[in-house]
């Protein structure tokens, strides 16, 4: 995966949550966030696994509830 | 066949002992291992004596419903404890229904639930080898379930054992089961809607699939595609998952012969995605509240029948035979009331609450004839023929088919330091607005909450007001905060 292609965490979590980047403040996650819910967390899961390459399983549903997951599995893809 | 539930069941098995009965993840049991267990367990808690009060405190699985069984082989009577619930809820479930038996995987169970210490524990890795083979006489009751309360005390529905075995009679007749189907069982044990699976399955001779990870319950299509399932019985927002995960297609739904819903409103939309998939399916809107034993009427929808079903949400059909519902306002029957039930299927009342089960439970004049009736706080209306609910008339409300009382958030946020809270449901989410003397400390509010109220009642968001609006009779205005809600949508204060 190219570092050129990769989508900002930001905007991949503000996408599948529907909602203005700006709305994402630092420690937001699933349950934290007014529209992080069960539904939108589908839609977060399946955009990590388009994207950031992110097996759907219960580890990695679990995994990345967080921005900060989110952020750290994109910081990972940039690294390697 | 007609029948106990449990008489049903054991002829299912002794006619096909080598057939499917229950798939796990990780083991299945066929007919004959899963009487076996029943078995087992029956004798274990014929063991207290007549009648055993059963508390079984497992997730979804061939443990939990042969602990059912069991209960009724041994002529008792159980309740469910949702594993996943805060512990104090938890122990309030157990504290209330003082079993004499409690089934857990947990050697702490006992102690950590509050249970009596006379209380035995059981489980199958410690199940005897001996079995009772020849059912004890039953207890009038089959199961007591514990629901939301107002006043933050769980009420325990006592659902007796003839009324489980209409509803059994009714779901093998309406749903044409065979022992050919795969049936899913999606809700958890503690919501009565489980009991559609569970007993419609095993009574039938048809295998029963839990779907107990994290992965099957967030992409359920895919787990329905993979099981070859042929029967989906859910609460309908679980088709919201599955259109999300874009997973209503022919591919993932193809082996599925009918969809059932309860527990909720049924939209037009999400039945048009599933016959957009599915055209040939069938598909089964269902109402009732767990006072009438899961539900009391039905509605097959077609394609052909959508648009004249389709009201705010979709029509939930005529009560099934044996059952009656009638629209009472101002005491007389109309096209427009509260639904009031009647028929073999109401409960009992609830456990050692007389007071609340009068207010509920009455014998009301219907055509000229008093009868014994449920009144379930719905307000309902017939329509071009179809029935249709409108809303509650409480403050009582539905999240994924979960009961909440909004009033017992908001007795959690007071006991929490709020002088006044007031919780409304608004743009599909619960929020809670709170009134301080001081600034609160709203994180740890949410998690007080988180500790106490099960996951789906802890509000989205939790705000702090100088002061809670109020109407002319100093009662908080509900209805302002629902709508201050939608117009600033992103108000965090």
């Amino acid at each position: 995966m190219s570092q050129t292609t990769l989508i900002e965490p930001h905007a991949l979590v503000a996408e599948a949550l529907e909602c203005s980047i700006d709305d994402l403040v630092e420690g937001t996650g699933l349950g934290a966030h007014p529209k992080w819910d069960s539904l939108a967390h589908v839609r977060v899961m399946l955009a990590l696994e388009r994207h950031y390459d992110v097996t759907l399983n219960d580890d990695s549903i679990l995994e990345y509830t967080t921005l900060d997951a989110v952020s750290a599995r994109h910081q990972a893809l940039v690294n390697a | 066949m007609t029948g106990d539930p449990l008489d049903k069941f054991l002829h299912r098995a002794e006619s096909g002992p080598d057939l499917l009965c229950i798939q796990e993840t990780d083991r299945h049991l066929t007919y004959s291992e899963f009487t076996d267990l029943v078995c087992r367990y029956a004798f274990s808690f014929a063991q207290t004596g007549e009648h055993p009060k059963v508390l079984i405190h497992l997730p979804q699985s061939a443990d939990a419903y042969a602990a059912m069984f069991a209960t009724l082989m041994a002529g008792g009577f159980y309740t469910c404890s949702n594993t996943e619930w805060p512990p104090d809820r938890q122990a309030r479930v157990a504290g209330l229904f003082r079993p004499d038996v409690v089934v857990s995987d947990q050697p702490g169970a006992v102690a950590d639930l509050g249970c009596p210490p006379s209380s035995k524990i059981v489980h199958s890795t410690k199940l005897p080898n001996q079995r009772l083979e020849v059912p004890k006489p039953p207890h009038d009751l089959a199961y007591v379930m514990f629901t939301s309360g107002s006043t933050g005390i769980p009420k325990g529905v006592m659902v007796p054992r003839s009324g489980l075995a209409h509803y059994t009679d009714w779901a093998q007749d309406a749903m044409d089961l065979t022992p050919e189907d795969r049936w899913s069982q999606h809700p958890n044990i503690a919501f009565d809607l489980s009991v559609l699976d569970i007993y419609g399955a095993l009574c039938s001779g048809a295998s029963l699939h839990p779907l107990t990870g994290t992965m099957d319950r967030m992409f359920p299509a895919t787990f329905i595609r993979d099981r070859g399932l042929t029967i989906w019985n859910s609460v309908p927002s679980v088709l919201d998952m599955m259109r999300s995960a874009q997973q209503m297609t022919p591919e993932h739904l193809g082996s599925l012969r009918m969809f059932t819903f309860c527990g909720e409103p049924l939209y037009r939309e999400q039945v048009q995605a599933i016959f957009d998939a599915r055209p040939d399916a069938a598909v089964h809107n269902t109402y009732g509240p767990t006072e009438a034993t899961v539900s009391c009427t039905l509605l097959k929808l077609t394609p052909e029948n959508l648009d004249a079903a389709s009201g705010q949400c979709m029509a939930f059909g005529d009560p099934i035979p044996g059952m009656d519902l009638h629209f009472i306002k101002d005491g007389i029957e109309g096209d427009e009331g509260e639904i009031i039930l009647s028929g073999p299927q109401l409960a009992r009342g609830y456990w050692e609450a007389p007071d609340i089960t009068a207010g509920a439970f009455q014998e009301l004049e219907i055509a000229g004839h008093p009868v014994p009736c449920y009144r379930t706080g719905d307000w309902g209306r017939r329509e071009n023929g179809h029935h249709f609910f409108i809303q509650r008339i409480d403050h009582q409300i539905k999240i994924r088919g979960y009961r909440v009382e909004l009033g017992e958030i908001d007795k959690v946020a007071r006991e929490l330091g709020a002088r006044a809270a007031c919780t409304v449901f608004a743009d599909n989410a619960l929020h809670c607005f709170i009134e301080g003397a001081d600034k609160l400390d709203v994180n740890a509010i949410r998690d007080g909450m988180a500790r106490t109220l099960p996951e789906y009642a802890v509000p989205s968001a939790i705000r702090q007001l100088e002061s809670l609006p109020r109407n002319a009779n100093e009662k908080i205005d509900a209805s302002a905060l629902a709508k201050r809600v939608t117009d600033e949508p992103n108000d965090t204060d």
